[in-house]
Parts: structure tokens; C-alpha cells; sequence
């Protein structure tokens, strides 16, 4: 028997195993590590049960990309949904470790805005999610992750010139808020903040969860819940080996069983566990993203600062966020055009080189579908014809801004495309190139086990409770019914300290 | 374009014989494989206007890739694959060459590529680009050539 209140390696584990708690949460990022942290400080006897690998905290700083790639991402972070009709590959990435995808964030922070809120409310009858009865959740979670404004002094100079491209366009740049404290600027949050600044879930949730006695089983993968007289008693998985091979099974029993896989995989275990419902892995949204680069004349160091600091509401209304951002050296690089000399000369250039993004406030059309081989689902997405005109509006307006600083020359998120300058990038018609040709990613799935009033819209009612299987629950990502506009991780949070109470009520 | 590489021989040629790191003293075999036209793809991808990349570097990236590959999961490492057989079997074809690209001397792989890089297949080329590049940017070598230090913003004593 497993001593209660500890890190477990599944890995380490040589024979099969059977668990036994109050609750079994399958997923331990930023959903499932809530309802952790709530329901152990309940009395209640907690397993969390992790696909992924357990990185500590303190290993970050010593994690080159590439072995973060392989040890805390989801495929090494190539997932992709794959686009249908004239729609581009979304490169979707998702932690798969202790602490889920928010280990790997850039900490961003935002409440849910209250016009989404209020939609959920009045036009999806989901009453309780009003904005006004949402703000303690908000109060509770923020506190805990202490979300704080980035101030401008912590900005890269590739989000400075951005900021100052924008201010002679007229538009306005904002402070991000993110969950950090004292950050120094590594500019390497998508790799585990090699600082411990970042207040992802696996620092500032779990480890508080496991001192009062939360078990956390890494290196397991749950095939399916068990239910019995339309009721859930308990998952069943395997460990895993190091090279993800299955190892020796797992069996938990449990009067509660939570689902917080993250909106592309708690599908999976729902239809092994023989959950039928037209709305499962449907409605999936992503807010495809798109970033830009610039070549300026001065030396930028765009990694130096905060990876994410600032942003712009400018376009809301027309559907579109604008975000600062910095990526790795690599997918810098991949993103420029050519090969060969002409390439390497480019990349040269990295120094000099600016970049910011934005993304769409999507309406929808991403599926999750059932692997037929395999572990890893297969996701689709089909960008509305609404969506269409957006791709183009983000890339038109970062390079016009990134000109007014200066910038010399633009790489365009267009593949194969060469790189341009002011007249070429005035010259270019956006609107005869197909989305399709885009280079599009995508940190946020949400929305395929979506809460609604009915089975017949949605796939979890609004506790979470999945319709028609008593005592179970899926608190993650998943259940988000309609795009956000901005980045989801304090939604979910705040989503999921809600369902904990209920559950726990 | 008007860039020549100033190399002759095919990726073949060039790996075929045994190769000895000095450096960790081990003796190597030739590459096998899809790895190969990854090496094919590789040599070309990160060749400057002084030619190709030293061999050692494109065999270890080319060995750090197709770890990379293959630890990372079922899907994303066959679609990878998929990707370096697209890319070799297909570039050569759009500019009336016979495959595989590897065979190819180094400017015509050069210009297959380009004008890959430029078809709707383009992007196979360019997850083969991130996958390379994953290890290849990691190089202290790398690194410096393209002035990339690491350091925050704020360095503390």
C-alpha cells in the first residue's frame, strides 16, 4: 500500500496496481490540479493519475528545448489538426507531464471577458456562469497562481517596437497579467520557466495538494472509466516505460471519478468508457494563432524579457487579439524562408529579429475523432468562412505596425513565401492567398465535451456531471462551450474551482 | 538564384564510407535508411556560401533528429517521416530530376528544394525544417553563428 501525500513514478512501479480514493482525477494540469488542491482540503482521499512524466520544478533550468520537447510535450509538440476545406495544418500544442500544459505556458492570464460570460448566461441558459457569479472563482484562483501585471520593464525589445509601431498607428498596447513572481525575463516559459517564477500548477497547486495528502501517480494512462449500474467506480490504465511503452496495469476505485485530460484526450476516455453523445468531440474551437516576424536594423535580443507582456484589444471587434510572444531559436528559424545559404544568412539575422502574434476568436469547427490506429486522436478543424478574412486582418496589421517601428524587412506567416519589404508588403494581396497556405498554431483546444442544459447540446451538464453516468465528471478545457477570444488558462481554473465545489457541496 | 555550392559529391558519396568521431572515439557506420535522405535534405538545408556543414554536425544532428523522432510518439514521428519521403522523393521531380533527392549533386538539391519550399507540398518541407532544427539551433557552434546567448533580461549576480 502507497503511503498518502506523495509524488509516485509510475515508471518506478514493477508489478500491477490497484488504487483506492475519494476521488480519482485523471489529468493533473491546470483543471485537474484544482479540484485536487479543493478536494483534498475537503478530508477527501485524492489520486491524480498523470499520463505524463514527472519533471520537478527545479529540473527546468536544466532542460535543453529539445529534451523539454520530448519530456513534457504532447508528441514532442507536433500535434496537428488537420485543415479541411480551405482552413490551414494548426500545429495544436499540450503538455503531457505533471502540471499539464500549464508548465509549458507563456503564463498569460485573463479573465474571462463578461460578454462571453453574459452569452453563456442568457443565450446557453447556463445561468451560474454569470459574470458576477464567476468573480469568486476568479478572486480564489488568480490569489493562488498570483496572477500580477507585467510591467513594461520586463519587455523584450521585440515587444517594445511593436508597442511603438502601434503608438504611431493609433493603437493602443496593454499590459498582459501572467502568473508569475519576480520573473527575470528568460523568455523560455514554454519550456518550463527555468526560474520557478511561473506559478503553473505543478508548483503552485500540487505540491500544496500532496502535503495534505494527495497522491499523484505519474507514467499512467487511464484507457477508460469503469461504470457499473450507470455509475463510475473507478478507471483502468497501464504504467508506462520511459519510451511510453505499457508496462503493468493500474485499477483505482473511487466514488468520484474527474476527468481533466484536456479537451483532446478526456473525449478518448469517455468513448472508451462507452460514453455515446452526438456532441462528443465536436465543437472544438482553438483560436487559431499567427505570428510575424520582423527584421529590424538595431539588435533586438527578442528572448531577453518576458516572453508575453503585452497585448492589443484594438481589433476586437473584429474578431482578433493581438499578443506578444517569442518563440525558441528553432521555430524562429523554421518559420523563415529558404534554404541552403540564403536560409542560414537569414537566420544569422536572429538578433535582429522581432516577432508578435495574434489570434483568432474562432467560431468553431474543430473535431476530435476516434483514433483507428494508435493511441493519439485525430483532430480536424474547418475554419469558418468568417474565420477567413481574420488570418489575413492579424497578418496585415502586425506588419503594418512592425513597419511604423522601422522594421527593414517582414517574414510573413505564409509558407514558402518570401520575405518583404514595406512596398512588396503594400503591394501583396492578402485576400488572393488561400488561409490554407498560412503558418498557423494553436495552444488552446477547448470546447469538445462542451456543458449545456441538455444531452442534446452538450455532453456534461453545467456541474460538469457527465449526462446520464452518475458520478462522474469532466472539469477540463473540454468543457468550455464557445471560444473565448483570450487565453483560457484562468477560465479553466476558475471553471474547474467551481465544479470542484459542487462536487465537494 | 545564383547560389553555387562549392561541394560536387552526392550525400552517398559523402556518408558511405565509415566515419570516425574523433572526438567521443567511437566508429560509426554509414547512415541507413530514411535517415539518409534526411542527411540528403540536411547537408543542403544548412549548407552557407562557404558549402555544406561540417559531416560530423549533419550526422549527429541527422542521429539527434531520428532519436527526436522516434521518442516522441507514433503519429508525429511517422508524419515526420512522411515528410522526409515527400520531400526527397517529390522535390526532384519539379525540376525533371530522378529521385531520391540524395542522390542528386548538392545545387541541384538545392534548387529542388527551393523549388519544393515554394509548391503546395512546401509544407512537408517545413516540419522538416522544425524537426532538424530542434537540435540543430541547440549547437553552442550553432548558437553563436546566429548570436543567440539565452540570457534574460535581468541578470543577477
Amino acid at each position: 500500500m502507497t503511503k498518502r501525500g506523495e509524488y509516485i513514478h509510475g515508471r518506478e512501479l514493477n508489478e500491477d496496481r490497484t488504487f483506492d480514493a475519494d476521488v480519482v482525477i485523471v489529468g493533473s494540469g491546470a483543471s485537474g490540479a484544482v479540484v485536487a488542491a479543493k478536494a483534498v482540503e475537503a478530508g477527501k482521499t485524492v489520486l491524480v493519475l498523470e499520463e505524463g512524466e514527472h519533471v520537478k520544478p527545479s529540473e527546468y533550468s536544466r532542460l535543453r528545448p529539445s529534451e523539454s520537447l520530448k519530456r513534457m510535450w504532447r508528441e514532442g509538440g507536433s500535434t496537428a489538426a488537420f485543415g479541411v476545406g480551405d482552413t490551414p495544418v494548426i500545429n495544436v500544442t499540450m503538455g503531457r507531464c505533471v502540471g499539464g500544459s500549464s508548465a509549458l505556458t507563456g503564463g498569460v492570464c485573463f479573465r474571462t471577458p463578461d460578454a462571453i460570460l453574459d452569452h453563456w448566461a442568457k443565450e446557453l441558459g447556463l445561468r451560474d456562469l454569470a459574470p458576477r457569479r464567476m468573480e469568486r472563482y476568479f478572486d480564489d484562483v488568480e490569489r493562488a497562481v498570483q496572477v500580477e501585471t507585467v510591467p513594461e520593464s520586463m519587455r523584450s525589445r521585440s515587444t517594445s517596437l511593436w508597442a511603438e509601431g502601434a503608438a504611431k498607428r493609433g493603437i493602443e498596447v496593454l499590459p498582459l497579467r501572467r502568473n508569475t513572481v519576480d520573473c527575470d525575463g528568460h523568455g523560455q516559459c514554454n519550456f518550463g520557466c527555468p526560474k520557478g517564477a511561473k506559478m503553473s500548477v505543478d508548483v503552485a497547486y500540487l505540491p500544496d495538494a500532496v502535503r495534505r495528502g494527495a497522491r499523484v501517480l505519474s507514467d499512467c494512462m487511464v484507457r477508460r472509466v469503469v461504470i457499473k449500474g450507470g455509475r463510475a467506480i473507478g478507471v483502468e490504465g497501464t504504467l508506462l516505460d520511459g519510451a511510453r511503452r505499457s508496462t503493468h496495469s493500474v485499477t483505482v476505485t473511487a466514488r468520484e471519478v474527474v476527468l481533466a485530460a484536456g479537451a483532446v484526450h478526456t473525449p478518448l476516455v469517455l468513448w472508451a468508457s462507452g460514453i455515446r453523445n452526438r456532441q462528443l468531440g465536436r465543437n472544438m474551437t482553438v483560436h487559431p494563432a499567427f505570428r510575424m516576424t520582423a527584421l529590424f536594423d538595431e539588435v533586438v535580443r527578442g528572448w531577453a524579457g518576458s516572453m508575453q507582456s503585452a497585448y492589443s484589444e484594438h481589433f476586437e471587434d473584429r474578431g482578433v487579439t493581438l499578443v506578444s510572444v517569442f518563440i525558441p531559436p528553432f521555430a524562429i528559424a523554421s518559420g523563415v524562408p529558404g534554404v541552403g545559404p540564403v536560409w542560414t544568412e537569414r537566420v544569422r539575422n536572429l538578433d535582429h529579429l522581432a516577432m508578435f502574434g495574434g489570434m483568432i476568436h474562432d467560431e468553431g469547427g474543430g473535431r476530435v475523432w476516434r483514433p483507428r490506429i494508435g493511441r493519439e486522436p485525430v483532430m480536424t478543424y474547418h475554419m469558418a468562412r468568417r474565420d477567413r478574412p481574420k488570418v489575413k486582418e492579424i497578418v496585415r496589421q502586425l506588419g503594418e505596425v512592425y513597419l511604423a517601428a522601422g522594421a527593414r524587412e517582414l517574414y510573413l506567416p505564409i509558407l514558402g513565401h518570401e520575405p518583404v519589404d514595406a512596398d512588396a508588403f503594400r503591394r501583396l494581396d492578402l485576400d488572393r492567398i488561400p488561409a490554407r497556405h498560412f503558418e498557423c498554431s494553436s495552444q488552446h483546444p477547448l470546447g469538445s465535451v462542451r456543458i449545456g442544459t441538455s444531452p442534446k447540446n452538450s455532453v456534461v451538464d453545467d456541474c460538469g456531471r457527465v449526462w446520464g453516468v452518475e458520478g462522474l465528471r469532466v472539469v477540463d478545457g473540454g468543457t468550455v462551450p464557445t471560444s473565448l477570444g483570450v487565453n483560457p488558462q484562468l477560465t479553466i481554473m476558475a471553471m474547474a474551482a467551481r465544479y470542484a465545489e459542487r462536487m465537494l457541496d | 538564384m545564383a547560389t553555387i555550392l562549392n561541394f560536387e559529391q552526392t550525400i552517398d558519396d559523402r556518408l558511405a564510407e565509415f566515419w570516425v568521431d574523433r572526438n567521443a572515439g567511437l566508429r560509426h557506420g554509414p547512415l541507413r535508411g530514411w535517415v539518409r535522405d534526411l542527411a540528403g535534405i540536411a547537408e543542403v538545408l544548412f549548407a552557407d556560401d562557404l558549402g555544406p556543414p561540417d559531416q560530423g554536425r549533419v550526422r549527429w544532428v541527422c542521429e539527434q533528429t531520428s532519436d527526436f523522432a522516434s521518442v516522441v510518439g507514433g503519429k508525429a514521428g511517422f508524419v515526420f517521416r512522411v515528410g522526409v519521403a515527400a520531400t526527397s522523393w517529390i522535390a526532384p521531380l519539379l525540376i525533371l530530376r530522378a529521385p531520391p533527392l540524395r542522390r542528386l549533386q548538392p545545387r541541384d538539391r538545392l534548387r529542388a528544394l527551393q523549388r519544393y519550399e515554394a509548391s503546395p507540398l512546401g509544407l512537408s518541407l517545413f516540419a522538416v525544417k522544425v524537426f532538424l532544427g530542434i537540435s540543430w539551433f541547440e549547437h553552442p557552434d550553432v548558437a553563436r553563428e546566429v548570436r543567440f546567448d539565452g540570457r534574460p533580461l535581468r541578470e543577477r549576480s
